[in-house]
């Protein structure tokens, strides 16, 4: 099947694979020819890009969307895309630590806006910091 | 005729005049180069974020979600993208006349036009026509980036949704060429059922999905996520396309001043040389005469 991972700064991956996990909004949502139509949100977290066996690309995204047409095309459209050899660990761990820290401080309540933000930061700078130690 | 020293001093100023707007130019070069580059890189996402409307929408009860739904249009909002900086050809006086003729025409038939303005460009034009402009968003054109973009398409949105206004529409120059601009003023809210323009013409029908496609959390979930999202990205298109059209359109304005520079400066150097000329032809004159006439 065919993959192509859009982001605002250009096509970040496109060819043909054997199977796609992505981080859904409810759930991580594996993706294999013949699926269903399906439009879903996405969470931050990995996407698993299966080009063959024993050879996954692991890739950061945060939100945005992934869409199946016709059980033979996957189109994941993210406002951020992140693969392993473009993170820099050393600033990631920083990041991880800052945000952490920033979430611990936060007095607003865990529904308020603020603290999704934060917790959201959190999210991304862990899930780099897991996919950068891969490379 | 001016004096020889009145032509040296025009001779001195339209030389750095010129050498000024080269600079000018290579600089929007430079910068166009750069705006075109991201413009091309953000069509793919535009047009599958696009096509996921379609597909949305396809299947969707148009009154169904707010930010679809058709309202009787009385109150307006108008988003006019201008730029910080002059010297850039019609770039700004053509979306700022575009959007002024556009009040003018549909004022009648609306309780309220707000206009809200990108740049001081904008912001000078309205004022000089004694027109209240809503928000002056300043010093967004030097720096496109995606979050400014999401925080001005958020308002557009909450005001629309919060019913303050019935429909939003955006005017901004679209990029044809460094040499075309095209002003466009389009409606974004509410949202045409065809999606928004990519800037690649009008979006072809993606076949709509049968009933069968799943939404993850729920449709309405997705409804509500995509549809502002998509302003968003609409918004930091049509800026994109005002930063190429600015930088387009200001190499244009600076290659013609260059050249009109250089031949402005080979007539008053011309003049210069003929003033000259003739103040050596009359200095001799009188060496000759004076000779001319001790020896008499």
């Amino acid at each position: 099947m065919k993959c192509e991972i859009v982001t605002p700064v250009g096509i970040k991956y496109s060819g043909d694979v054997q199977g796609v996990i992505a981080p859904g909004a409810s759930g991580d949502l594996g993706i294999l020819p013949g699926h269903q139509a399906l439009l879903s949100g996405l969470r931050t977290g990995v996407c698993t890009v299966q080009l063959g066996p024993h050879n996954d690309l692991s890739l950061v995204v945060d939100g945005g969307y992934v869409h199946v047409v016709g059980g033979e095309t996957v189109t994941i459209t993210t406002e951020l895309c992140e693969k392993a050899e473009d993170i820099v660990l050393d600033a990631v761990r920083k990041d991880l630590e800052l945000a952490t820290a920033e979430l611990s401080s936060t007095r607003e309540d865990v529904q308020s806006e603020l603290w999704k933000v934060r917790k959201r930061a959190v999210d991304l700078a862990e899930t780099r910091a897991r996919v950068g130690a891969t490379k | 005729m001016p004096s020889l020293k009145a032509i040296r001093r025009r001779i001195v100023s339209v030389r750095s005049t010129a050498k000024i707007t080269r600079a000018m130019k290579l600089v929007a070069t430079a910068k166009l180069r750069r705006a075109q580059e991201r413009l091309v890189q953000l069509r793919p996402y535009a047009r599958r974020v696009n096509d996921m409307i379609v597909e949305l929408a396809a299947g969707t009860d148009m009154d169904a979600h707010a930010l679809l739904a058709v309202r009787p249009a009385k109150r307006t909002l108008m988003l006019v993208l201008t730029s910080d900086r002059g010297l850039a050809g019609a770039f700004n006086a053509n979306v700022n006349k575009a959007a002024w003729n556009w009040v003018k025409a549909n004022q009648a038939n609306r309780e309220h036009i707000e206009l809200r303005v990108v740049g001081k460009k904008g912001r000078d034009f309205f004022k000089a026509r004694q027109t209240q402009v809503g928000h002056v968003y300043t010093d967004v054109l030097n720096n496109v980036t995606l979050e400014r973009a999401t925080g001005i398409g958020r308002e557009l949105v909450a005001a629309y949704v919060d019913g303050h206004f019935d429909e939003v529409f955006i005017a901004y120059n679209q990029f044809k060429s460094a040499m075309t601009q095209i002003v466009q003023v389009e409606r974004v809210l509410p949202l045409p059922p065809t999606g928004l323009d990519d800037g690649k013409g009008a979006p072809v029908d993606a076949a709509p999905t049968t009933v069968d496609t799943i939404f993850e959390p729920t449709k309405d979930a997705v409804l509500d996520s995509i549809l502002p999202m998509s302003i968003d990205v609409h918004v930091y298109r049509c800026l994109l396309e005002s930063v190429a059209s600015e930088m387009g359109a200001r190499m244009t304005a600076m290659d013609a001043a260059t050249k009109n520079a250089g031949e402005l400066l080979a007539r008053i150097t011309l003049a210069y040389n003929r003033a000259r000329q003739s103040i050596i032809t009359t200095e001799l004159m009188e060496i000759t005469s004076g000779a001319e006439a001790l020896k008499g």
